[in-house]
């Protein structure tokens, strides 16, 4: 019957809001603290972000070798 | 009877006034939390300075738009598929094809490369999604060896191989994802939720642990738990339709590309949207996103053709780039983070560094 249904539907709805409200969390000032301090700690290792010269670079053009 | 009838509406009533005042619960919480802004926090670190990035790469070869792709782990070979029906396996130093296979269907919405960079699965209008392993004998049809895993009500929109080449995750148009035993085919597990079709998915880092993030047509973008089915948590910030989410390399959060024009980052832990990319000039839908390694620059495809790159800590955009001549359908960053490719309606995909 649409009327159980819509209850059913409802109570997954109150369920899911109830699952929602209990979870813990931080503060923004923290989060985005965690998220800067993890950007520059990988800095270095982040090839797109230092510009990896050619020689490393598979992608970047090689200087031609040429036999003298 | 009419007392029933009375009884459940009376349960419906009260259930409805729970939810809204959980709702209202929950926005108070997430308000409490909201003590700054990312960018502010980010204020003294050091501005980033010009980047030169340019195609180094292109790969010409489907007969359509292409839809989808997807980097092997060997930092090198792409898979990609089209509207034509076609799946190429590519080699992106030589540009060489190494593969390719027609599907039975045409928009081919969805393609991975498997782990162990031995088989590849893709999927779309056919409302599968099927595994191909990749075979270097000459003689073998690679569609014979093809395996069906996937079986959706709607089409395809995205799949992923989980840390194995034994299970799939996928996401479909009828607002589901589902979990897959590539073997049996069997349905491991399903997770239902989104109001309607599902556009996109990514799994976190396999240091984070069991879950995954879905985004859709219903705007939201919803965290899932993998084995139990259950939705952890959900946002609904993005004013339409989520075409891409992609996890911060910590886990801790992820970011989003919008119809609304907007890339947004979703911190888990704050549980609440903590940065929003965006310009007055920029008014046509964010199709992908993806991070560089460190996770400082996000970059982002667009229907207008280009490509922006943002700086993910202070909200600015760093850098434009400009090379395809239609809509920008999906980018990925290489699985070491030198180059990173992006896919066309132009036919084309190209790889930048």
């Amino acid at each position: 019957m649409s009327g159980s249904s819509s209850v059913a539907a409802m109570n997954k709805v109150v369920q899911q809001l109830r699952l929602e409200a209990g979870l813990n969390r931080v503060k923004v000032s923290q989060a985005a603290a965690d998220l800067k301090q993890f950007c520059l700690q990988k800095a270095q290792h982040d090839p797109l972000l230092t510009g990896v010269s050619s020689s490393t670079n598979p992608f970047r053009p090689q200087k031609v070798c040429s036999f003298l | 009877m009419a007392t029933d009838g009375l009884h459940e509406n009376e349960t419906l009533a009260s259930l409805k006034s729970e939810a809204e005042s959980l709702k209202g619960k929950l926005e108070e919480e997430r308000a409490k939390l909201h003590d700054v802004e990312l960018h502010q926090v980010a204020e003294r670190v050091e501005a980033l300075g010009q980047f030169v990035m340019k195609t180094r790469r292109t790969l010409k070869g489907h007969g359509n738009k292409v839809l989808c792709m997807d980097w092997c782990k060997d930092k090198r070979r792409i898979v990609s598929s089209s509207q034509d029906g076609k799946v190429i396996v590519w080699d992106s130093f030589t540009t060489n094809k190494e593969h390719a296979v027609t599907m039975p269907c045409t928009w081919v919405m969805a393609c991975a490369y498997a782990p162990s960079g031995c088989a590849i699965a893709c999927g779309g209008l056919d409302n599968k999604c099927s595994v191909y392993p990749l075979t270097f004998d000459k003689n073998e049809n690679m569609a014979a060896k093809k395996k069906s895993v996937a079986m959706h009500t709607n089409y395809l929109s995205a799949c992923s191989f989980t840390n194995s080449d034994m299970q799939i995750l996928t996401a479909s148009g009828d607002g589901t994802c589902a979990l897959w035993d590539v073997e049996s085919g069997q349905l491991l597990q399903s997770f239902h939720g989104h109001g309607a079709d599902v556009l996109c998915l990514d799994l976190a880092p396999s240091e984070t642990g069991n879950t995954f993030v879905s985004g859709g047509c219903d705007k939201k973008a919803m965290v899932w738990d993998m084995r139990s089915g259950q939705c952890v948590q959900a946002f609904e910030t993005h004013e339409s339709d989520i075409n891409s989410v992609r996890y911060y390399p910590s886990g801790d959060a992820f970011a989003s590309g919008s119809d609304d024009a907007t890339c947004r980052l979703y911190d888990l832990r704050a549980d609440r949207e903590v940065a929003i990319y965006s310009k007055e000039s920029i008014i046509f839908g964010a199709s992908s996103v993806d991070f560089s390694l460190s996770g400082r620059l996000l970059f982002a495809g667009y229907n207008d053709y280009t490509i922006n790159v943002w700086d993910v800590l202070k909200g600015s955009r760093v850098s434009i780039l400009f090379g395809h001549e239609n809509r920008v359908s999906t980018l990925r960053v290489s699985p070491d983070g030198t180059a990173f490719c992006s896919g066309s309606w132009d036919h084309t995909l190209r790889v930048w560094a």
